[in-house]
């Protein structure tokens, strides 16, 4: 089983999944030579940002488009245009990512997303994401990796980028195909197709078409699967897209092959090395070549397949593992089918040997397993083998051996398979149970602001329609007191989600947002206000605790004043000298500070969140007023 | 007289919009609706000088709703009807295409007082947003887009350090009404950018 087809028609297809299909290679040399002329002569920094953008958005030439797309990050960067930066980083991500370069193309595609983030640019944040679920995958984080699906879907859908929804959907796909998780796989290529169709454009509906057919050949539903495959090919002929239409072609072909009906899947097969052909991709065609040799191998055109191993082995002059671990599982095939049981050792071993090196240590056991199980039943064949000497029984036995042979095999494999699929499902629901948790906690937080709203707001208008209904005065005041009381809490929702949109904010954007709330309600009751920020604010970060604790301080004792001083100016002034000051001053009436103390007043409050910030609370008051003064280490 | 109509699916904030713009002399109250979905195609036809508009709606928030019609409604203005001013919606309506946006906590004086100073074509920001507004036009600026001009700039760099209209119509040395014109422009070039954006799909690629 492993031999015959694992490496075949399942995982191939992952390969290019990332790699948006839709790649045309319509390399037009001169076009590209046209915009490197005026990349090397022109003086203006913006048209070579311009040009730069476009030559690496064409240039195929790998070493080229590495420096081009450093260039263009650097230009950009000096012209400060965040989006040319984004898309260069995003680009760069990409290039490494194909390169199997993960590690690069994580750090990349990060500093992206940071330049995103800052701009509030969701369209590239939700690319991003895209490209980072498939770095995250392939370095076995699921975890992270569902994350950034989840991301990106939220992000493609809230700036309606229907073509790069439909990308991230095939991503998404082809992830849970790779791990084997096909219903999952299934789901979202059908997401990608209805997201497709309805963003009015041909393109990528055929990418979708190519993944949903993939997702049902998957699960074996053939028709399904041939229907999608053929609509792909016409619309990608339509579009004159070669290399889809050999993508497309070669679904066809891997269906066929499934259905047994292996000419046909010859005949397609054929076709899509054509098409790779005309478009010079070297390497899908090469996969096809592999296809080829199997699908001569099931149609038990031996000869076939020898001919590819010799074109193989003159091919790759170097030695390279990959070549080497393609000759060896033919060659040992072919020994198997002859009944050669020496060399099917022979060859086997070497297989194993190259192939232990692509696959991890419990692959390789159960590669034992299967070995060990082979070779009890390879002992009694051979004791039957001698007890005849009749070559024609020999070979009937031989048959059946190798018929049993391939019975264990197939069921050995098939149990692993199942045990494996379960583990895998196992491990998926636990991940997919702690992004849900998550999501489900932002969820919870989100829907309360909005559900406790919408009710305060209920609450308060039929509140406010009543009031108007009724005469009685004592009445009329009670329903001003629920009006009021459910603006005030409103007011503190608000505060929450201050505190947490955005949990760490700089020390800065802080002080001037308690400056405007402090205007807003000094404005609000009539008092004016004198406000000193510092000159310089130094770089600091403040969590989401420290900014609602200070935020509060400050906001309590500006009520206070509005409350009960009955002052008519406010003199704020803040000062950074190793740690902050802030000095709240009014020309009120002033209060007895150790009375309001024992009475238990609000000033116990403002000790309590100053301790937590290890700050110092001052407050003194006379007939000129009250000074209340917060000192904060920062 | 302004034209107004209203989408708010909670029944009794509707109600009471309502009652309070009919006893208006000066408004008249087009349609009323509980959802985005059935506002649309009356939106589209009536053409309201102002159109009131809850976020949260079943079926079609309010701000897709304006993005969707914004374009076809060249004299109409949005006026986004919001429980908290802290909510990241707000951004994401003003960008979408509301030129204003009013608290539901406002008490009905106010909210007559918002609606005819956004008809004079003045519009209310908060630090918040203009702190949003700023990092949103630095990326912008360089791409040879609808660019602010000096003026709006210190505006929303004062607005960003928590000044009051008031406070920056002083600082300026300018009126009350120049400020909420700069920040209707600043709106008005907001949407203009987003929609850009939106339609220049320079590169559809990954």
């Amino acid at each position: 089983m492993k031999l015959l087809n694992g490496i075949l028609y399942n995982g191939v297809f992952f390969v290019c999944i990332i790699i948006s299909p839709l790649k045309i290679y319509a390399q037009n040399q001169k076009e590209i030579d046209s915009l490197k002329y005026v990349i090397a002569t022109t003086q203006n920094d913006s048209l070579k940002l311009q040009v730069l953008i476009i030559l690496n958005d064409i240039n195929q030439n790998r070493k080229e488009l590495m420096t081009g797309l450093k260039e263009q990050i650097m230009l950009a960067k000096k012209l400060k245009n965040d989006s040319a930066t984004c898309l260069g980083y995003t680009q760069l991500g990409y290039f490494e990512f194909e390169n199997n370069n993960y590690i690069a193309s994580e750090n990349y595609l990060n500093e992206g997303m940071r330049v995103a983030k800052q701009t509030n640019n969701y369209f590239y944040m939700g690319r991003i994401s895209n490209l980072l679920m498939g770095v995250y995958d392939r370095k076995g984080d699921m975890v992270t990796a569902l994350f950034y699906l989840k991301q990106g879907e939220e992000l493609l859908i809230k700036v309606d980028k229907k073509i790069n929804l439909t990308r991230l959907y095939c991503n998404a796909s082809a992830l849970y195909t790779n791990h084997n998780l096909l219903p999952k796989a299934l789901f979202y290529a059908r997401k990608a197709y209805a997201t497709a169709q309805s963003s009015g454009n041909p393109e990528p509906v055929t990418t979708a078409s190519w993944f949903l057919a993939n997702s049902l050949r998957m699960v074996g539903k053939y028709d399904s699967a041939i229907y999608y495959f053929s609509n792909g090919l016409q619309i990608a002929n339509k579009l004159g897209l070669l290399y889809t239409q050999g993508d497309m072609l070669r679904g066809l072909s891997a269906v066929y092959a499934e259905k047994r009906q292996y000419t046909l899947a010859k005949k397609y097969l054929s076709q899509a090395m054509a098409k790779y052909d005309s478009v010079h991709v070297t390497d899908r065609k090469i996969d096809c070549e592999e296809s080829f040799a199997y699908l001569n191998f099931m149609n038990k055109d031996f000869d076939a397949v020898k001919d590819y191993i010799d074109i193989r082995e003159k091919r790759f002059t170097e030695d390279s593992l990959n070549n080497k671990r393609y000759i060896y599982k033919w060659l040992a095939n072919l020994a198997l089918v002859h009944n050669n049981v020496d060399d099917w050792k022979k060859y086997y071993t070497k297989y194993e040997q190259a192939e232990a090196l692509f696959t991890s240590d419990k692959l390789q056991k159960n590669m034992l397993e299967i070995e060990a199980k082979y070779n009890i039943t390879q002992k009694e064949s051979e004791l039957r083998q001698k007890e005849s000497e009749n070559v024609t029984r020999l070979w009937i036995i031989a048959a059946l051996g190798f018929g049993l042979i391939g019975i264990v095999i197939a069921t050995v494999a098939q149990y692993r398979n199942f045990k494996n699929k379960q583990k895998l499902a196992l491990q998926h629901t636990i991940i997919e149970k702690q992004v849900a948790l998550v999501y489900e906690r932002s969820r919870i937080a989100t829907d309360m602001h909005d559900d406790l709203g919408a009710g305060l707001s209920r609450i308060r208008y039929m509140s406010a329609g009543m009031k108007n209904e009724i005469k009685d005065e004592g009445l009329k005041k009670d329903f001003d007191k629920i009006i009021t009381g459910s603006d005030e809490l409103v007011d503190k929702m608000n505060e929450i989600i201050w505190a947490l949109n955005s949990s760490d904010e700089k020390l800065e954007d802080v002080l001037y947002y308690i400056r405007s709330q402090c205007s807003e309600m000094l404005d609000a009751a009539g008092i004016a206000l004198q406000a000193t920020l510092p000159e310089f604010i130094p770089e600091k970060i403040l969590n989401s605790e420290e900014k609602r604790n200070l935020f509060l301080l400050v906001k309590e004792a500006v009520h206070n004043i509005t409350k009960h001083a009955q002052a008519s100016s406010v003199n704020i002034v803040m000062q950074i000298e190793n740690s902050l000051h802030i000095t709240i001053a009014d020309n009120g009436s002033g209060f007895n500070v150790d009375e309001s103390r024992l009475k238990g007043n609000g000033l116990g409050n403002f000790q309590k969140r100053m301790n937590s910030l290890k700050g110092t609370v001052d407050i003194k008051s006379g007939s000129n007023g009250t000074t209340v003064q917060f000192i904060m280490p920062l | 007289m302004i034209s107004i109509s209203i989408a708010e699916d909670l029944p009794e904030v509707r109600y009471s919009l309502e009652k309070l713009i009919k006893e208006q002399p000066d408004m008249l109250l087009l349609s009323s609706f509980p959802n985005a979905v059935e506002a649309m195609p009356h939106l589209l036809e009536q053409q309201p000088d102002i159109v009131i508009m809850d976020i949260n709606m079943p079926g079609i928030s309010g701000i897709d709703c304006i993005r969707k019609i914004k374009d076809d409604c060249p004299g109409t203005q949005f006026m986004i009807f919001t429980i908290y001013e802290n909510d990241e919606k707000v951004f994401d309506a003003l960008a979408a295409g509301a030129s204003g946006y009013l608290l539901k906590k406002t008490p009905g004086d106010k909210i007559i007082e918002a609606i005819h100073e956004l008809h004079q074509g003045g519009s209310p920001m908060s630090s918040q947003i203009a702190r949003k507004v700023i990092s949103y036009f630095k990326e912008k600026t360089k791409q040879g887009h609808d660019d602010l001009t000096n003026k709006e700039n210190e505006v929303l760099l004062l607005l960003s350090k928590g000044f009051l209209y008031k406070e920056i119509a002083l600082k300026l040395s300018i009126t009350l009404g120049t400020v909420t014109q700069h920040i209707h422009r600043i709106y008005e070039k907001l949407h203009v950018n987003n929609r850009t954006e939106a339609i220049n799909k320079v590169f559809p690629k990954y």
